[in-house]
């Protein structure tokens, strides 16, 4: 793969290993059902506890699994509006995530006052810096903003975009991104070369 | 009083957020949504594509990300149907796959796209970035059907769509992986397409790096630029211009207990030192 990506005449290798790499994911599907299936049940059958919520994973996806392959219109899809698959998505996956999701508000909101304090030179740095983001990246801060005398009319947004998050939020970004594709780079090296053995299983 | 509001049962803060929350929804404050830079050049961006350029738009977000993204892909479409360029819709999460179909279903309705012609939507293929590799030698080879079973070739508005290079524009709305970085690395860097991107507001910080290197000509960031495009494409009474009044009272109210957090800390940490110094006099 990594050949490929620089002589261009072996551009067919590429293409070859990507169509392996796409069967070899599909096959992980249904791996990961009938592993899902194999530690779940085993949960189940000698009821640890908790063993009820197992119980609710198996089903739930053993219910949406069959009407997803086998209940739908004859002259339709099990993904077409109106069906049970769909319903399921629509009534019972959709709110569920969306919950689950929504909660991280009320959780930060109840971190911010527990933990968000200005101990250190650093952490008012952060502090600050999440305040303005947080205030006036929103309709109502900027309205306020913009409603004060004098500073109102400095363009507050653009200091926000231009400054905070184009210039030191991408900064931080990058340094990350770069030292982690390093560090990519590194560890793939040592697994091409038999230095990094660990994930063919053992004890290292 | 202090020590009492320190001690405060989070319950109490869960309660008020959601008080917080809901009052702009049922009660709205008809906050102006001014447009920022990086909206105006995406809206521009595609303000400037010639009438029926191709498009393709990939829709890689879930049902719990869906509120922040699914406005300004909604909004971004119509934009797309009325200035008369073709739509080829795709996901690389199974996630997104059914609600990619409800988002370009009623904006092809909205604006009387005709699905085959205008629009199409090809469905979830596993993969990821292994999948926009592939596109990029022939898209037919990848999706062979639509989402709904239907034989593409056999579609006008994949006649002459072979790989990446028939699109004009390539637009991601993303929450992590896949998504823009994948874009970014395949789409943009190896098969030369402009890419712009939208993504959750947790996310778009990440997405910025590209911003600046100008691989990603634009990006819309969370529940803020799907209401800046919605003003921007004209479209009123938008899902995002809604709830974005319910996000600045959130915003102000977590702002408000970080303040008060603090001064907490601070009057703790005088009286802790008044004690000190009275306690070395004697």
């Amino acid at each position: 793969m990594i050949i490929q990506f620089y002589i261009y005449p072996l551009d067919w290798l590429g293409e070859l290993f990507n169509s392996f790499y796409n069967i070899v994911l599909t096959f992980a599907f249904v791996l990961g059902a009938i592993s899902l299936f194999q530690v779940h049940g085993k949960k189940i059958i000698a009821q640890t506890s908790g063993w009820g919520y197992n119980l609710v994973l198996l089903v739930s996806l053993t219910v949406t699994l069959i009407f997803g392959l086998f209940v739908f219109p004859e002259k339709g899809q099990p993904v077409d509006a109106g069906t049970a698959f769909d319903w399921i998505f629509n009534n019972i996956f959709t709110p569920l995530c969306s919950t689950t999701y929504s909660l991280l508000a009320f959780y930060i909101a109840s971190a911010s006052f527990r933990a968000f304090r200005a101990r250190s030179a650093q952490a008012t740095v952060l502090l600050v810096t999440a305040f303005l983001v947080m205030l006036f990246r929103v309709p109502l801060g900027e309205y306020i903003w913009h409603s004060l005398p004098w500073v109102g009319q400095f363009d507050i947004t653009a200091f926000i975009d231009d400054w905070i998050m184009g210039g030191f939020n991408a900064a931080g970004q990058r340094a990350i991104m770069l030292g982690a594709s390093v560090g990519l780079v590194s560890i793939s090296l040592k697994i091409l070369l038999g230095i990094e053995v660990s994930y063919l299983g053992g004890n290292d | 009083m202090l020590q009492k509001l320190a001690e405060l049962d989070k319950r109490w803060i869960f309660l008020a957020l959601a008080v917080v929350v809901i009052l702009p929804l049922v009660f709205p404050l008809g906050l102006p949504v001014e447009p920022g830079q990086m909206s105006r050049k995406f809206y521009e961006r595609i303000e400037a594509l010639p009438e029926g350029s191709k498009v393709c738009m990939s829709f890689d977000y879930g049902p719990g990300t869906e509120i922040e993204c699914q406005p300004m892909a909604s909004a971004v479409l119509k934009h797309l149907f009325r200035r008369r360029c073709r739509v080829v819709c795709i996901t690389l999460l199974p996630d997104g796959s059914m609600l990619a179909r409800r988002t370009l279903e009623q904006a092809a309705a909205e604006c009387k796209a005709v699905y085959g012609e205008d629009c199409v939507y090809l469905g979830y293929k596993n993969g990821g970035e292994a999948v926009l590799r592939n596109m990029g030698e022939n898209i037919l080879n990848v999706f062979s059907t639509d989402f709904y079973g239907k034989d593409l070739s056999s579609m006008p508005i994949m006649k002459d769509t072979v790989n990446w290079d028939s699109f004009a524009l390539v637009i991601d709305w993303s929450v992590g992986r896949p998504g823009v970085a994948d874009y970014v690395r395949i789409v943009g860097g190896q098969y030369h397409r402009p890419i712009l991107a939208g993504t959750t507001a947790v996310t778009a910080p990440e997405a910025y790096p590209f911003v600046n290197a100008g691989q990603v000509e634009a990006l819309l960031g969370g529940l803020r630029g799907g209401g800046e495009y919605e003003v921007l494409a004209g479209i009123k009474g938008g899902r995002a211009c809604r709830g974005l009044e319910a996000q600045s009272t959130a915003h102000f109210f977590v702002a408000f207990l970080i303040i008060l957090a603090n001064v907490i800390y601070f009057a703790d940490k005088r009286k802790k030192i008044g004690r000190g110094s009275g306690e070395r006099r004697r």
